[in-house]
């Protein structure tokens, strides 16, 4: 009967077995150990051994389908006919992951997109031994910055400190540093701690960031939501904060009050050799600040509130470094942001903010009887918002709006001789001026991601100064093309547009300019950038090279306009120009995991930067631009038997001289090179009821003697005086702190 | 007549091998999951456990063990990306099961099937706390709290509540002392709780040795 010999032939079938076998592996020929490797819809398959090495049986006959798969790999599906034993030779393809995704990295250290990437968060600012605790320290350890003695600001590719913005949630911080003391560089306002994370960007940047020619720092403030009620301490010679926070699933707040007096330090320090501090107090710096916030979570977004309200006060001699000076400084920033969705393909952020800034200060020399009023005041309030809308998958457009409505108001000193230019017939004449400015500013750009491997972002900005009754279009384009699975090369070009910084930068103030300021015909100061960047990684292992090229016009310069003996009364224009070209390389092995192990990075730059500008009308290399760079971060972080953790840092930075421009002879000269030692620690130990950590910071320990150069311009007004060395505040220094945060308990 | 009669003992034959095999597999593959403790053992019980989940499309035990699997596969690895990789493998074949639309499945099964979701996310977290937390922290909470409505004598969503709370600084509302109250529950819990076979039977170990931990610590 027919199908009695079908059910033999059946049952024989389930008899007889085949054999499969074969080898897995990778592109590169590297065996995959533990692939799975089965026939589809059957219980017959096995895993691939240490060799990649395969073989299994199975009684299934005819057309079946053979699936290999790995974790990280593309599956590999193939149809074979089973008649007899098999071998199979398998590559499998290694998978684009999301992080594989190409980025575009050309001028930032991280990527255009926001939601994201986070490039150093608050440890990694701690933990770099040169930082001193401050965000800009940190960045001056990546290639393309600059550190400065005499002044704060991050100096980014030859860019003064005025052309690199600081910006958090997207609204811009007016005074992001303490206030300008005459040739000491001040502290940041914000601390590390304050942020989740900073973004740099060092050119090229996207249409959303304006009013900078050289740099954007981006920093993004805490969300995160939880049960917790907790007590903050933190202590240092220099200071005492408190804080008390609580949060809950959809609400946090909290409050802090720091106090700062380096009374006691400065004490110390003058009374050591080992210091040698060169800064002499008269009244020892000594601030109070009152800092709160609240967030709150809704269904389809978060509102956050920022707020701090600040007094500082200081007075320094004439010494080493340092000039008579007072200063009674208050600030007050408030901000407050909405970010949500508005249905699934639209998502707006909305921010406001207002900040206020004023400083009574007076400076006293022997060169005039009575010490000379420089107060000065300002304000900024500030709107912005943003649509974005989802489209092509990871694709999007943002449309943006960001005013921003601005005041500042100094004391500008004119004085000329007013007979037979006989130096004791000089003539004062101040004015008290007001600058009033509404900028307005609308960008619109397209983010295209429609492969994996090749991102466009390009968009453009609009500019519109009432102050200077002049609008700007900037172009933005960048892009970035993965070339293998671990590298990529990007490429960034821009038009930036700055308002001058006529309310801000000292200079304005002291070189005896006689303009109205609110009818300068300046126009906006302009720089183009062009960046190319290749950059490899591979688990927390970075290289990249990058070359740029930055062109500057229109820069501020200063025009003699009355000359008497040795003393001019100038007026501005946009004549200057310059440009900034150079090559960067960095290289970062991270192998650190779950915040323990080593931590190694090299930074090279080589700068070529010439500009004229403010009083140098013939091209000169400014003080901030030295050709070569070279740091070395080393961090380890280990944890001892008892679970404590203990970090040991160090840094080395060093650059070739520093020029500086000899206006008396005429001649551009280098100082000596720049050599900065840095180590630090810090002590984790662990507590029931909460955090606490120690840490300590020894800079120049070897007590290498550097110098920036010397300044020709003294503070006493453009009158040229002796040469002047740019020194560090002190021969080394040390720093010891203590923060601690525990909690209340409920019950 | 003789003809149904073959199509009758052929659809037997065929089913009771399917079936036994079914239970031949569980066997082996149960036996492997509970030696596993290199990244390799779990690899192969991964790969072991795919292969019957991808044939027995409504068996739930075989999802089960294959995503256990790979979220323990996950935390033994260094690579963000790959950690992330397997946790999405997990949750794509077990997610499916979480309804009640599975006629086989009952409300214990629903239970397990919560509580390693509930791993899977803080999995998530582990991968990038400050940035994932926020997002999984409640999500995890969630699971853990259907696990627990859904059969209350189950001792894991008790013992992962314990554990997470063993793990977060008290600042952050954790704490050891905070632990004790749910792993004592889930201790209790596991000493009444009856499995069935090749039903989930993990944890008891690790979570009296956490309790002991937090009792020692404070009785300090």
């Amino acid at each position: 009967m027919k199908l009695n010999k079908l059910i033999f032939i059946l049952f024989f079938s389930f008899m007889y077995s085949d054999l499969i076998i074969g080898t897995v592996k990778d592109e590169e020929g590297k065996p995959i150990t533990y692939a799975n490797i089965y026939l589809k819809d059957t219980f017959d398959g096995t895993s691939s051994d240490d060799k990649g090495s395969f073989a299994f049986e199975t009684y299934e006959t005819g057309i079946q389908t053979l699936i290999v798969s790995f974790i990280g790999y593309e599956s590999f599906i193939q149809e074979i006919n089973i008649n007899k034993n098999i071998t199979l030779d398998i590559v499998l393809k290694e998978l684009i992951t999301r992080a594989d995704e190409v980025v575009i990295t050309a001028g930032s250290f991280g990527a255009s997109d926001d939601e994201k990437v986070i490039v150093l968060d608050p440890i990694d600012i701690v933990t770099v031994a040169s930082s001193r605790g401050e965000i800009s320290g940190a960045l001056e350890a990546l290639p393309g910055t600059q550190p400065q003695a005499d002044k704060e600001g991050i100096y980014v590719r030859g860019g003064d400190a005025s052309e690199a913005k600081q910006i958090v949630d997207g609204m811009l911080i007016q005074n992001p540093y303490f206030s300008d003391v005459p040739d000491i560089p001040q502290r940041g306002r914000f601390e590390p701690f304050d942020f989740q994370g900073t973004a740099f960007s060092q050119g090229g940047y996207s249409a959303q960031y304006g009013q900078a020619l050289s740099a954007i720092v981006d920093l993004k403030t805490w969300t995160r939501f939880g049960d917790f009620n907790a007590n903050t301490f933190g202590l240092t010679p220099l200071s005492l904060s408190y804080g008390r926070g609580y949060g809950n699933d959809s609400t946090v707040c909290g409050i802090n009050i720091d106090y700062t007096n380096i009374e006691y330090f400065q004490n110390f320090n003058s009374s050591s050799d080992f210091i040698k501090s060169r800064v002499n107090f008269s009244k020892p710096p000594k601030g109070i600040e009152l800092k709160t916030n609240y967030a709150k979570k809704f269904n389809k977004g978060v509102y956050k509130y920022l707020g701090r309200v600040s007094n500082y006060s200081l007075g320094t001699i004439e010494d080493e470094i340092g000039s008579g000076f007072n200063l009674d400084n208050n600030n007050l920033f408030l901000l407050t942001t909405y970010k949500g969705k508005i249905n699934d393909k639209w998502r707006a952020k909305f921010g406001l903010s207002y900040s206020e800034n004023s400083n009574d200060s007076e400076i006293s020399s022997e060169d005039f009887s009575d010490p000379i009023n420089i107060n000065s005041y300002d304000d900024l309030l500030q709107f912005r918002t943003v649509l974005t809308k989802n489209f092509l998958g990871r694709s999007k457009i943002n449309f943006g709006l960001h005013l921003f409505n601005q005041s500042s108001e100094f004391s500008n000193y004119n004085y000329e001789f007013n007979n037979d230019d006989q130096p004791e017939d000089i003539d004062f004449d101040y004015n008290y001026i007001i600058i009033d400015e509404f900028l307005s500013t609308a960008f619109t750009e397209i983010d295209l991601r429609l492969f994996k491997n090749f991102a466009v972002n390009a968009g453009i900005r609009y500019e519109d100064s009432k102050l200077l009754k002049k609008s700007s279009f900037s172009p933005r384009f960048s892009s970035a093309i993965k070339v293998t699975k671990h590298s990529q090369i990007s490429y960034a070009y821009g038009q930036f547009y700055q308002t001058p910084d006529m309310g801000f930068d000292q200079w304005y103030r002291q070189s005896n300019i006689d303009i109205d300021f609110n009818n300068s015909n300046l126009d906006f100061e302009q720089s183009i950038h062009n960046i190319l960047n290749y950059e490899w990684s591979k688990k927390k292992k970075t290289i990249r090279f990058e070359i740029f090229n930055k062109k500057y016009e229109n820069l501020v310069m200063s025009h003699e306009l009355n000359c008497g003996f040795d003393v001019c009364k100038n007026t501005l224009s946009n004549d200057g120009s310059g440009y900034s070209r150079g090559a960067e390389f960095f290289w970062r092995s991270d192998q650190t995991s779950d915040g323990v192990g080593e931590d190694i990075w090299i930074a090279y730059s080589y700068l070529d930067s010439k500009r004229k500008y403010k009083q140098y009308s013939n091209e000169i290399i400014p003080s901030f631009a030295s050709n070569h760079k070279l740091t070395f971060i080393y961090k380890n972080t280990f944890k001892l038997s008892n679970g404590d953790g203990f970090n040991t840092s160090l840094a080395l930075t060093g650059t070739s001289g520093y020029p500086y421009y000899d206006p008396i002879e005429n001649e551009q000269f280098e100082s000596d090179p720049y050599l900065s030692f840095d180590i630090g620690g810090s002590y984790l130990p662990q507590i029931d009821d909460g955090f606490m950590v120690v840490f300590f910071n020894i800079s120049n320990p070897f007590g290498y003697r550097n110098s920036f150069g010397y300044r020709y311009i003294d503070y006493d007004m453009s009158v040229l005086a002796e040469k002047e060395e740019k020194l560090p505040g002190s021969l080394r220094s040390v720093f010891i702190g203590c923060f601690m945060f525990f909690s209340v308990d409920k019950d | 007549m003789n003809y149904k009669f073959y199509i009758l003992l052929f659809s037997f034959i065929f089913s009771s091998e399917y079936s036994e095999r079914y239970y031949n597999a569980m066997d082996k593959g149960i036996q492997m999951f509970s030696l596993c403790e290199t990244e390799e053992d779990f690899l192969k019980t991964s790969n072991y456990f795919y292969r019957i989940s991808q044939v027995v499309k409504n068996d739930w035990l075989s999802s089960y063990y294959y995503a256990y699997s790979n979220t323990s596969l996950s935390m033994m690895q260094d690579d963000p990306d790959i950690k992330e990789l397997y946790l999405d493998k997990a949750f794509e074949i077990i997610a499916p099961f979480d309804t009640l639309a599975f006629e086989y499945t009952d409300s214990l099964a629903l239970s397990e099937i919560q509580t390693l979701k509930a791993l899977i996310y803080v999995g998530k977290i582990f991968i990038n706390p400050m940035v994932n937390g926020m997002k999984y922290g409640p999500l995890s909470e969630k699971s853990i709290n259907k696990a627990i409505s859904y059969c209350p004598t189950n001792p894991r969503p008790y013992y992962l509540n314990g554990q997470s709370k063993f793990y977060t600084p008290s600042a952050f509302g954790g704490g050891m002392d905070k632990a004790i109250p749910f792993l004592k529950k889930s201790l209790d819990n596991y000493e009444i709780f009856e499995t069935k076979k090749y039903w989930p039977n993990w944890g008891k170990e690790k979570c009296q040795s956490l309790y002991n931990e937090a009792i020692n610590n404070a009785e300090k």
